[in-house]
């Protein structure tokens, strides 16, 4: 565990200062050590990445940052004065927003009102002054290099723009650190671009940033530190040219990966999937693949090009004006998801806690639910059969559990995909339609869903067809890559494709 | 890992499944009857159990059919107004000269299809529950009053073997206790033991996810509906029964009765959550305070007061458990 | 845990409390009353009277009162309830008389003395109590059809459907009025209460334009001053007169200031019905009917009987 020191922070010319430092901050809970003996420090103007898996202790260390959280031990200083009685009010006082993935806006209010909330500009008798804010509003934004009507309501935005518009709003409020967490999971990569402008543009002015993100890509793109937690412990704190993003991962999962990405060993078999010619306006235009036995299809784009929309044309649960389904070789109409999951079809849906789970329900109910005839009949089911079964899907999956009695929606990100998956299968899919199989699931988990996948399609002769918005994911597990673009595929490329070269048919030429 | 694993919750432990806040219901009943014994030499009574078990069945049997609604995260507000519309059916039907048979049969089927219509309404029309079964209500009433004419029907001394089902005794307990008895049964195998009661959990607690698992949403919540329907209609033939006539008024009210029980029962209003069982002791505790307070005397403006705040008291309850589970 | 010996002491008072009062209360004579409902001041009387009596007058009587809520399964519940806790003596004022019929003879058959007050059922019971409704209707008839000389259209406020005083009060009415030009051109079952004969008189002025409208017979004294009311809103109180049935002090007033025409005082069977109760309960040999007088008040009488009503 190595903690930095003052020598190393203001060695740079280019930092001159430590705006932020926190020195063994300790929280805890009842029963649990969120945070033991955490320490770091964050200049003006640096953006220091923050990394960990889920559950290591980064959003409970950012609510002791943001005052929402009273630290059990240690404590903060912000630009040279310790912090006594850390709330929310006085941290923002104090130049700290945090800008959380589900933003805090008033969806019907306007751009205007959202960026100045609560100190909207006011003239001698009280009242709004509401072309000084619009005013106000433009400059803020297009200090930050972008621009939106401020009179436009919030609600009516992409979500890339409701995070430019947060910004602005921690900006306006002379905000000196701010902290962005995981803001890229909802942005494409045009998007993606246009917010790193605006933190270098931020950055120049000697704003500082924690970026905390899963991403390691962009963590080496941005920052110019990296902090990495690891089960509520600091376990190092360095300049990014000293990571690498195996010594990066090694450090959030303890172990040396060797490995990320199972061997493969690719033997497919006969066509078990055959679409030809999906289409649906411009969501989708004359879409055709295949999908053999023993397979893994990735499917990748840009957000909006039509990948989730084609899976979710598969099983049914969308229709479309044209196009065949064969599976197995034998044309099918999959009018809905019940058709699917008879023909065999295994559905795991993008957004796994509103459309894959009930997260009020046990472990058994959602493993069962798809398929309970393999229990009994209809009328009779036989309970204990059916907990055996979860029981052995459980234990091959490894699923980290305590019973399967267990609510699911108490399970890990990791775990819940793998009962997601385990669903699947006691519906006995032979194909497996899997869209962002790692979403929400931390570094350690995702090489278990990987060497699952792997196992699925070379031991049990399924087929998998997977969406990922990852491209490493992509290029590390894929045998064959369907690059989506405006509703076509325009390309297929061969395993082992560089980013560059599927970026390439991603985007506009 | 840092997160805290020992707030795992269990869906549903063993024994009281359908119970999501464990025991603690089933404490507070036999709290209730501990409590009411001391405060009433009556509470022990024979004829004064019997005639809290009797309490138990008449709004019970509404209750469960208020249970399978409100566990695909709807509500009926109409069993009410379906209940006096089958009463006034009933009588009319036992005037006219129909025998008992046909008229059980003829009341069943009204009740389905009132509840039917609910569904549809829900289902294709794609209206809140609330909204549709308030307009049921309403009409239903109106219904009610126009066939009876704004009076109540009576059926005099006709059919003296119908009366067997509100007045009679089987074994010691009343016809109805036994119907309530049945009805409870059926409901809770449904609900363990088929595809149906799961498919009913999987509804309520994330419709999206169940259309995706392959099941009907759209039949499911038609169904229930229907369901509820039903058992009014079966409890507005115990009540003419028992009262001799077909009141236009019957009824009035018990609706939200229904809901109260569900809720203090333990099944959440944002559905996929709860069970019959719960339903029972909700109605046994609700039956149980009204009982101790009418030997105590209380009067019956007070009792509503009780009876208020204990719902929200069980509400405050159940939120307080979830907010716990959250950290 | 703390709070697990606090319930246990509070449980334990209590039960000393309540064992202490049993025991002085055990050779008290149980009498049940089970009223239909509250929501009027003439139920409350009867209520309140009866209790005021027991209070004062008789030491030896444990009276425990019910009310049904307007509802007549309620009732039924109530009685059952009363049943199980041992009376003596039943009286009730059922809210209607078929709902309330298969109970009180189950009371009769368990060998609880019933008494009705003020409404019937259709079972026989030890005695009842309460004036008489037709002859009340006939003589209201009889009044509006003097004062209309024979002629004229009428507006009838009924009271609770399926009650017999409801009943009698309507056919008394109608039979007084057989042979003359007076007729009901609207009735309707306003439940004894205020704010429904309001709601009601209203649209049917609205139907019934100025002049078409001679007179107004409520079956109760707040169905007549509900009429009043909508009748004054629109100004045409002087062109129709009112009668009512109770005799409420409100009623008496509104005699005086010129605004109803009569009302027929209707004894509300108190302190009689505990009275007789209680003579029941000793075993006394009392008849099977009582009949309470009732009395017309009107512009002539009705300065003696301000403020001696309820």
């Amino acid at each position: 565990m190595s903690s930095i020191s003052i020598d190393e922070t203001t060695r740079d010319p280019a930092f001159p200062g430590v705006f932020l430092r926190m020195d063994s901050i300790e929280k805890s809970f009842p029963g649990v050590k969120a945070l033991q003996g955490v320490s770091f420090s964050v200049a003006r103007g640096e953006v220091h990445g923050l990394v960990g898996e889920n559950g290591a202790g980064k959003s409970t260390l950012m609510k002791v940052l943001a005052g929402a959280y009273h630290a059990n031990g240690g404590q903060m200083e912000l630009n040279g004065e310790i912090i006594t009685a850390p709330t929310p009010a006085a941290m923002i006082e104090r130049g700290v927003a945090v800008i959380y993935q589900e933003f805090a806006q008033a969806d019907h209010l306007s751009v205007a009102e959202n960026i100045f909330m609560n100190r909207l500009p006011r003239n001698q008798f009280g009242q709004i002054n509401w072309a000084v804010a619009a005013r106000d509003a433009e400059t803020a934004m297009s200090r930050l290099g972008f621009n939106i009507d401020p009179r436009r309501t919030v609600g009516s935005l992409s979500v890339a723009q409701r995070q430019m518009v947060e910004i602005a709003r921690a900006s306006s409020r002379n905000a000196q650190l701010i902290v962005l967490d995981e803001p890229s999971a909802v942005l494409g990569d045009n998007e993606l671009e246009k917010l790193f402008a605006t933190i270098r543009s931020l950055q120049a002015e000697g704003v500082a940033f924690i970026y905390i993100s899963h991403r390691l890509k962009e963590i080496f793109e941005l920052c110019q530190r990296a902090t990495v937690l690891r089960d509520g412990r600091m376990v190092s704190s360095r300049p990014i040219e000293e990571w690498t993003p195996d010594t990066l991962i090694q450090s959030m999962v303890g172990r040396p990966i060797a490995d990320y990405f199972p061997k493969r060993n690719a033997q497919p078999g006969e066509e078990v999937l055959g679409v030809s010619g999906f289409s649906r306006g411009k969501a989708l235009r004359n879409v055709s693949l295949t999908l053999r036995r023993g397979e893994i299809v990735g499917i990748c784009g840009l957000a909006g090009a039509g990948r989730s929309e084609l899976l979710r044309a598969i099983v049914g649960r969308d229709p479309v004006d044209a196009g065949e389904i064969s599976l197995h070789g034998r044309k099918q109409d999959i009018a809905s998801p019940r058709k699917a999951i008879q023909l065999g079809l295994g559905f795991a849906p993008e957004d796994r806690k509103t459309e894959g789970l009930f997260l009020s329900q046990s472990v058994k109910f959602n493993v069962t639910i798809s398929k309970l005839g393999r229990f009994g009949s209809p009328a009779k089911l036989n309970l204990g059969k059916e907990r055996g079964a979860v029981r052995d899907y459980v234990r091959q999956l490894r699923v980290k559990t305590p019973e399967v009695d267990t609510k699911i929606g108490t399970l890990s990100g990791g775990n819940q995909q793998k009962c997601v998956i385990a669903k699947q299968l006691n519906a006995q899919c032979d194909i497996l339609l899997i869209d962002e199989p790692t979403r929400g699931v931390d570094v350690g988990a995702r090489r278990e869903i990987y060497e699952l996948l792997v196992d699925l399609v070379e031991r049990e002769g399924l087929a998998v067809l997977m969406v990922s918005s990852e491209l490493p994911e992509i290029i590390g597990m894929c045998d064959r890559i369907l690059v989506m673009r405006e509703g076509e595929i325009s390309a297929e490329l061969p395993r082992g494709s560089s980013e560059e070269e599927i970026m390439k048919h991603a985007t506009f030429h | 890992m840092a997160a805290p694993d020992r707030m795992t919750e269990t869906a549903g432990r063993k024994f009281f499944i359908g119970l999501p806040r464990g025991a603690g219901l089933v404490w507070v009943l036999i709290g209730l009857c501990i409590l009411a014994t001391f405060l009433s030499p009556s509470f022990l009574n024979p004829v004064n159990v019997t005639n809290v078990l009797r309490q138990v069945a008449l709004f019970g049997i509404v209750s469960v059919g208020m249970t399978f609604v409100i566990l695909t995260k709807g509500i009926d507000l109409s069993v009410g107004s379906i209940l006096g519309v089958c009463s006034v059916t009933t009588a009319l039907l036992l005037v006219a000269g129909w025998t008992m048979p046909a008229v059980v049969a003829a009341v069943l089927v009204i009740g389905v299809l009132m509840g039917a219509v609910n569904g549809l309404g829900i289902t294709l029309g794609g209206i809140p529950p609330f909204i549709m079964t308030l307009g049921m209500m309403v009409m239903g009433r109106g219904l009610a009053l126009t066939l009876a004419n704004g009076q109540p029907v009576s059926i005099g001394g006709r059919a003296a073997e119908f009366m067997w089902l509100g007045r009679g005794a089987a074994l010691g307990l009343p016809v109805p206790v036994w119907i309530f008895a049945i009805v409870a049964g059926v409901a809770i195998y449904v609900l363990r033991y088929t595809t149906y009661g799961r498919q009913i959990y999987a509804v309520g607690s994330n419709a999206e996810a169940a259309h995706l698992s392959g099941i009907n949403v759209g039949l499911v919540t038609f169904s229930v509906y229907m369901i509820s329907g039903f058992l009014a209609s079966l409890t507005a033939l115990i009540f003419v029964s028992r009262l001799t006539v077909g009141e236009p008024t019957a009824g009035t009210g018990i609706e939200l009765e229904a809901i109260a029980i569900t809720v203090i029962g333990g099944t959440s209003l944002f559905g996929g959550e709860g069970g019959i069982l719960g339903t029972i002791i909700g109605a046994g505790i609700l039956a149980i305070l009204a009982n101790i307070m009418n030997l105590l005397g209380i009067s019956p403006f007070t009792q509503q007061i009780v009876k208020g705040a204990i719902i929200i008291g069980a509400a405050l309850y159940e939120m307080l458990g979830k907010r716990r589970s959250r950290h | 845990m703390k709070k697990r010996d606090f319930l246990k002491s509070a449980l334990m008072a209590g039960a000393a409390v309540m064992l202490a009062t049993q025991v002085m209360a055990q050779d008290k004579i149980k009498i049940g009353f089970s009223q239909g409902t509250m929501n009027h001041p003439w139920r409350v009387a009867m209520v309140e009277g009866n209790k005021a009596y027991a209070a004062e007058n008789l030491p030896d009587v444990k009276l425990i009162v019910t009310d049904g809520q307007n509802e007549s399964s309620k009732q039924v519940t109530d009685v059952e309830s009363l049943m199980a806790q041992g009376i003596k003596v039943l009286m009730i004022s059922p809210l209607t008389a078929d709902a309330l019929t298969p109970v009180v003879a189950d009371a009769m058959a368990a060998g609880i003395k019933v008494v009705s007050l003020d409404r019937k059922v259709n079972t026989d019971v030890t005695v009842h109590v309460g004036a008489e409704n037709t002859p009340i209707g006939v003589a209201a008839g009889k009044f509006i059809a003097e004062k209309l000389n024979g002629t004229g259209k009428v507006i009838e406020l009924q009271g609770t459907g399926g009650a017999s005083v409801t009943t009698d009060r309507h056919d008394g009415f109608t039979a007084a009025l057989e042979g003359t030009n007076v007729e009901i051109v609207a009735a309707q079952n306003c439940d004894f209460l205020r704010e429904n004969a309001v709601k009601f008189m209203e649209d049917q002025l609205q139907r019934f334009g100025p002049g078409q409208i001679q007179a107004v017979y409520a079956h109760n004294d707040e169905m007549a001053l509900g009429a009043i009311q909508a009748l004054e809103a629109v100004g045409r109180l002087d062109e129709v007169i009112v009668v009512g049935i109770d005799g409420q002090n409100t009623a008496f007033d509104a005699i005086k200031e010129g605004k109803m025409a009569a009302t027929f005082v209707y004894p509300y069977v108190a302190p009689e019905g505990m009275e007789i109760a209680y003579k029941v309960a000793k075993g006394e040999a009392v008849d099977p009917i009582i009949i309470l007088p009732g009395k017309q008040v009107d512009a002539s009488n009705v300065d003696e009987m301000l403020g001696k009503g309820f």
